[in-house]
């Protein structure tokens, strides 16, 4: 459904972000795109939803391509209208407007009263928490629920493809969970295919299918998330378990008993 | 104590018309970020057009005032597109700046086009007779300034607060970015913000108008009395801007009464004293958003 083929990037015409990024989204799949800060995982999201030009940032080469279409110059405008639909980072919301004021703008796309009406109606059934503070000022709640807030603005604007930048950014564990099982559930239920950019390695791959591990700017690793997990430099870069099992001794200290090979 | 209350009374019919004034910036302020220091031009601009079309063309008043209106709404929408626009991401001090510009251009147009000259409407935009009771008098140009003042601001609000359009304007004022994320037109959504608030300048350069003349001193009376209406009120708040030129106009015409003999000039300078009593108590102004921030 969405492809990604030798993505390349540039911010203010020097800053050389992404240098080659390939990966493919299939209809109703949940993908996890990890990778340590500054790999360029948010420019990746960024570059498909098309709010690049609006940071000075451009795609030189490769291309994006949505059902069949090519994204590469299209306004953000028109790709949220394709049905591609992106939370970004940091729970971006609306501050002065209220939880209801934020999800009728997210529906802003959609066409009639009712249609609004039966989306509010079915964002208020996945996150009830949201339902009791509909004319709060969204700037005032607390994070958790305006990571929902975010997520179900995205919902409102019936997306065939969320892109999630760092949802468990900043929230509990507990907390986490919860809006992880909220996603598990909509990618079941609403049939919206999820791109997940995570940091939060072990939760991210519990919940996806398939994972993408980028590096500097490039895609250096994919695969089924079940072998993701298992594979051993993906263990000790990401997941911190190194020797696991055995006692370490502080004699054998070393940071990477592993050379990290990836970065050519 | 008649005088007190004829005051009084004048000050809230002059204050719904120094309230519809500062809306004009309010809209402007609320969706693009711009605090408008042209607005008292559009104000001087919009009256001078409509002087014209009523006096030399006998449009009658109504539809001068229309036209008028339609007419500030194209130029408002040509000032945006050709100024305002192609600084969209430059520092907000850098787009005041361009505003001044458009200030010390407009006021000279209107010297160069229409001269120094007074000029008298022909006649009130609803024709009604001079009301008097209780000894007190309220004539025509005073009712019509806030009956209709009074309507404009009540639509506008309403319209900002309940409409899609109106809900869309003011995300756009808060991210710009994440307004086009979610599929709103942003380049559209500022056309209309400059065009409504030039309209309701204009609207409001009318209603002064007809209280005395249109002059020159239309864009004094602008800057002077409109800008502390606008900032004491709040400048994100349509009922902050309504409020403050009820209590700017009120006392000011209080003042005006009592002191006006005594302290030549005094009138010009009320609204900005007013404004910084009320700036030390509450620095955001009356209703106006205060910043959220997570500490």
């Amino acid at each position: 459904m969405l492809t990604i083929q030798n993505l390349e990037v540039v911010y203010n015409n020097v800053i050389w972000v992404l240098k080659g990024v390939s990966m493919e989204v299939p209809v109703g799949g949940m993908i996890c795109l990890l990778g340590s800060n500054g790999a360029g995982k948010s420019t990746t999201l960024k570059a498909i939803s098309g709010v690049l030009n609006l940071q000075w940032g451009a795609i030189t080469g490769g291309f994006v391509e949505f059902e069949g279409e090519r994204l590469n110059n299209k306004s953000p405008q028109d790709i949220a209208q394709a049905g591609i639909i992106q939370c970004f980072e940091g729970r971006r919301l609306f501050k002065h407007l209220t939880t209801e004021e934020n999800l009728r703008m997210g529906g802003y796309l959609l066409s009639s009263n009712a249609a609004m009406r039966s989306r509010l109606d079915m964002v208020y059934n996945y996150f009830p928490r949201l339902a009791d503070m509909t004319h709060r000022i969204s700037g005032y709640l607390s994070g958790g629920e305006q990571q929902m807030l975010v997520i179900g603005r995205a919902l409102m604007a019936k997306p065939k493809i969320m892109l999630l930048d760092e949802p468990s950014l900043g929230l509990a564990p507990l907390m986490t969970k919860s809006i992880f099982t909220a996603i598990q559930k909509i990618n079941k239920e609403e049939k919206v295919a999820f791109l997940l950019v995570e940091q939060n390695t072990k939760a991210a791959l519990s919940i996806t299918d398939y994972g993408f591990v980028m590096e500097n700017g490039r895609t250096v690793m994919d695969g089924p998330s079940a072998k993701l997990r298992d594979n051993e430099d993906v263990k000790e870069f990401y997941l911190g378990l190194s020797q696991v099992g055995t006692k370490k001794s502080f004699k054998d200290t070393k940071f990477y008993k592993r050379r990290k090979r990836w970065l050519a | 104590m008649t005088l007190i209350i004829q005051a009084i009374l004048d000050g809230i019919c002059i204050g719904a018309i120094y309230g519809l004034g500062a809306m004009g910036l309010v809209v402007i302020q609320k969706s693009s970020g711009v605090f408008n220091i042209a607005q008292g031009m559009f104000m001087m601009f919009g009256g001078f057009i409509a002087a014209n079309l009523t006096l030399n063309l006998g449009m009658p008043m109504w539809l001068g005032t229309i036209v008028s209106m339609g007419a500030m709404a194209v130029i408002g929408m040509i000032l945006n597109f050709l100024i305002m626009r192609p600084l969209a991401g430059e520092p907000p001090f850098t787009q005041l700046m361009a505003t001044i510009g458009m200030l010390s251009i407009m006021y000279g147009l209107v010297m160069v086009i229409w001269g120094t000259d007074p000029y008298i409407y022909p006649s009130e935009i609803i024709p009604i007779a001079d009301l008097k009771f209780l000894g007190l008098h309220l004539s025509p140009s005073y009712v019509n300034g806030f009956i209709i003042a009074l309507i404009a601001c009540l639509v506008l609000s309403e319209y900002y607060r309940r409409s899609k359009e109106g809900t869309a304007m003011r995300a756009t004022s808060e991210d710009e970015e994440l307004a086009a994320s979610v599929g709103i037109k942003v380049t559209k959504v500022l056309k209309l913000t400059w065009s409504i608030g030039a309209a309701c300048s204009t609207l409001a350069g009318v209603l002064f108008g007809m209280l005395g003349s249109v002059n020159y001193m239309l864009g004094e009376i602008g800057l002077m009395a409109i800008m502390p209406v606008l900032v004491f009120g709040g400048l994100e708040s349509f009922l902050g801007a309504l409020l403050a030129g009820f209590i700017v106009g009120v006392v000011n015409m209080i003042v005006g009464v009592y002191w006006e003999g005594s302290f030549p000039g005094i009138t010009a300078v009320v609204p900005l004293i007013i404004m910084l009593l009320i700036l030390i108590v509450k620095p955001y102004g009356l209703f106006g958003e205060e910043r959220i921030e997570r500490i």
